[in-house]
């Protein structure tokens, strides 16, 4: 448990450092948008460096992780004697009706026990789902064996070829670089780390909820967005949604923040997390379309944008460049949905719509989704304002095309919708559902949850100043 | 409302600047807002309800994290795999033709997990395969050459010990090489 603490703390080290680079000084930030992307950073850096080293021969180690922790602190000292560590906003305890605080002490008990459950379920249980232990522990297993230099026969084994042997590979060295620092390969507690991405969701949702709305407001949509009974049930078993999730969260939260402040940092940051996206899961590939899309628009309406546009993408590319050159030559021989992206395939599978229809309502109905859902719909119909606003534009955009994708891909997908739609649907609620409540907060804002007002005599920056 | 109307007093400690803005005391309720303050905070109260309900999942592991559903059988199965391994002499091994197909089809998967890096070899690696159910009727690698460029040290038969829809439990037998092949 110890060498586990270790680990957790170096993923927190070396995401405090990432997220120190990536915040700009000049602005003060509060403590908890720092802790969400430090967790949600750490996240990504991390495994990413990890599999860069393997593709280089290195294995996953403890002095290999310990290294990178001890290199995290390094750079954290380095910023300190050169002031660069962000800056905290003090803390505002604000005025609350005993309504408010009911209403957040509910939102606290929820959050609360979800946390609680996924923290039982990653730390005390084995893996007991079959994607878990087919896709993402065995993957795990062989990352912590073997560098990815030579590449491992596993990855050419046919046999083997249920465990989908092209899937991206974040989330497996999230996991072996536990394996590494604890020194065995033990799945009840060597997959403790999941309870940190979903502290990530919570926090920098909490947070950017908190640029806009209320105290109360806030955590509400926050419980909303990971109080789902299928994000206990699912978010501790070691699959990668949760982790997807707070990567789509942070771009999101990034890029709103880049069109409404236009901060160069924030591009970067939407670069990083739209790669380690597609480092995570074949879902994730769709933000290198929606966010450069999105970035690429705003930059033709506004040519001051271009220099940070650039960064963005240069970002995305730099990260995701390594995983494309490794994973030339895999095999494609289970789902492959890239090579059934062609319009005869989409047409044929318009035949299914109606079946794919009726399986995702019996999937999502009751209320656990439909009260996320009816939020974020009525707060977008009360609030025609916020239709106005590019942020609000540009993460709707974002939402839907990655519901097309999620559409698409179930109309061309070679398993039987039957059998699919009930295993994926709500997994695939769980990694939109942060992005959705951020949506439901910008809606909300414009319906006077919480009006932003300046100090008396208070002369903010221009990147201080939130878009109204 | 006027918002200055709302201003807190200035020793008020929401009066100090975060991001040079107070937007705490100011709130201005509207009914849309307090439609949605509502409908959120009864929608917490409900999921709160629902992942505490007796049969969740949540409640179920807040309550024991040894008694879940397929925990179980999940452990036989894995009983059953280390077992094998402690019959392959610390090399790979290979599923014997015999074995039963349902049992290698239901086994097989988990075991390849809970076993790697030892490798529990039932096609040859060229033999795609994208579903268990394909695993037990498959033909098994016969070429001694290849078994020994591979590490295999012994064969195992997967059985039942009786008939049963679902999983487990399982016999692991180590067979004669040269009849399980």
């Amino acid at each position: 448990m110890i060498w586990l603490s270790l680990y957790i703390a170096v993923l927190l080290a070396s995401g405090y450092a990432a997220a120190a680079m990536l915040t700009d000084r000049r602005s003060p930030r509060r403590a908890v948008e720092i802790a969400g992307m430090t967790a949600a950073l750490g996240c990504a850096a991390v495994p990413l460096v990890l599999l860069m080293l393997s593709m280089l021969g290195v294995r996953p180690t403890r002095p290999v992780v310990l290294g990178l922790g001890a290199a995290a602190i390094v750079v954290i000292v380095i910023l300190r004697l050169t002031h660069r560590l962000p800056q905290m906003a003090r803390p505002v305890v604000p005025v609350m009706t005993r309504g408010e605080v009911a209403a957040m002490l509910v939102g606290i008990a929820l959050i609360g026990v979800q946390l609680f459950a996924i923290f039982l379920a990653a730390s005390e249980v084995p893996v007991i789902e079959v994607d878990a232990w087919n896709i993402w522990g065995l993957k795990a297993k062989v990352l912590y064996s073997e560098p990815l230099s030579p590449r491992p026969e596993y990855f050419t084994d046919l046999s083997l070829s249920y465990t989908h042997l092209d899937y991206p590979l974040l989330v497996p060295m999230l996991w072996a670089g536990a394996y590494g620092t604890m020194g065995h390969m033990d799945d009840a507690a060597g997959k403790t780390w999941l309870v940190v991405p979903v502290v990530g969701i919570a926090l920098l949702l909490y947070s950017a909820l908190r640029e806009v709305i209320g105290r109360s407001p806030a955590i509400l949509l926050t419980a909303l967005a990971i109080g789902s009974p299928a994000v206990s049930r699912w978010g501790g078993q070691g699959l990668a949604d949760t982790t997807l999730a707070v990567f789509f969260l942070g771009a999101a939260v990034c890029l709103a923040r880049w069109i409404r402040d236009r901060r160069f940092t924030d591009a970067i940051a939407i670069g990083f997390f739209t790669a380690a996206a597609m480092w995570t899961k074949l879902e994730g590939a769709v933000l290198l379309i929606s966010m450069p899309a999105v970035v690429l628009v705003m930059t033709a309406t506004d040519r001051s944008r271009i220099r940070s546009a650039a960064a963005m993408i240069v970002t995305t590319l730099l990260v995701a460049l390594p995983w494309w050159i490794w994973s030339r030559g895999l095999p494609h021989t289970h789902e492959n949905y890239l090579s059934r992206l062609s319009l005869s395939e989409i047409q044929n599978g318009l035949s299914r719509l109606p079946e794919l229809m009726n399986l995702v309502q019996i999937q999502l109905r009751g209320w656990d989704w439909t009260i996320p859902l009816g939020i974020m719909v009525l707060a977008a119909a009360m609030n025609s304002r916020g239709w106005k606003r590019a942020d609000v534009l540009a993460l709707w955009v974002v939402l839907i095309v990655q519901l097309i994708a999620y559409l698409v891909a179930y109309l061309v997908t070679p398993w039987k919708l039957g059998e699919i739609v009930p295993i994926t649907a709500t997994r695939l609620a769980m990694q939109v559902a942060p992005v959705a409540m951020l949506l439901a907060g910008l809606h909300w804002r414009e319906a006077g949850a919480s009006i932003l007002q300046p100090l008396p005599g208070h002369r903010p920056q221009e990147a201080d100043v939130p878009h109204r | 409302m006027s918002n200055q109307q709302n201003e807190p007093p200035a020793n008020h400690p929401s009066s100090k600047p975060i991001l040079g803005y107070s937007n705490l005391s100011t709130t201005r309720i509207t009914a849309a807002d307090l439609v949605l303050r509502w409908i959120a905070a009864v929608g917490c109260i409900y999921l709160l309800s629902q992942v505490l309900a007796a049969d969740s999942y949540s409640r179920r592991i807040l309550m024991s994290t040894t008694n879940l559903p397929r925990l179980g059988p999940l452990q036989e199965i894995d009983a059953a795999a280390r077992e094998a391994q402690s019959l392959g002499e610390g090399g790979n091994l290979l599923v014997s033709n015999n074995s039963d197909p349902t049992a290698v089809s239901m086994l097989h998967p988990r075991a390849v997990y809970v076993l790697w890096p030892t490798r529990l070899y039932a096609v040859t690696p060229d033999t795609s395969i994208l579903d268990s159910a394909q695993i037990g009727p498959a033909t098994r690698p016969s070429d001694p050459a290849w078994l020994e460029q591979h590490n295999v040290r012994a064969t195992v038969r997967f059985e039942m010990e009786r008939f049963r829809v679902a999983s487990g439990p399982f016999r692991v037998t180590r067979v004669d090489s040269a009849s399980a092949r």
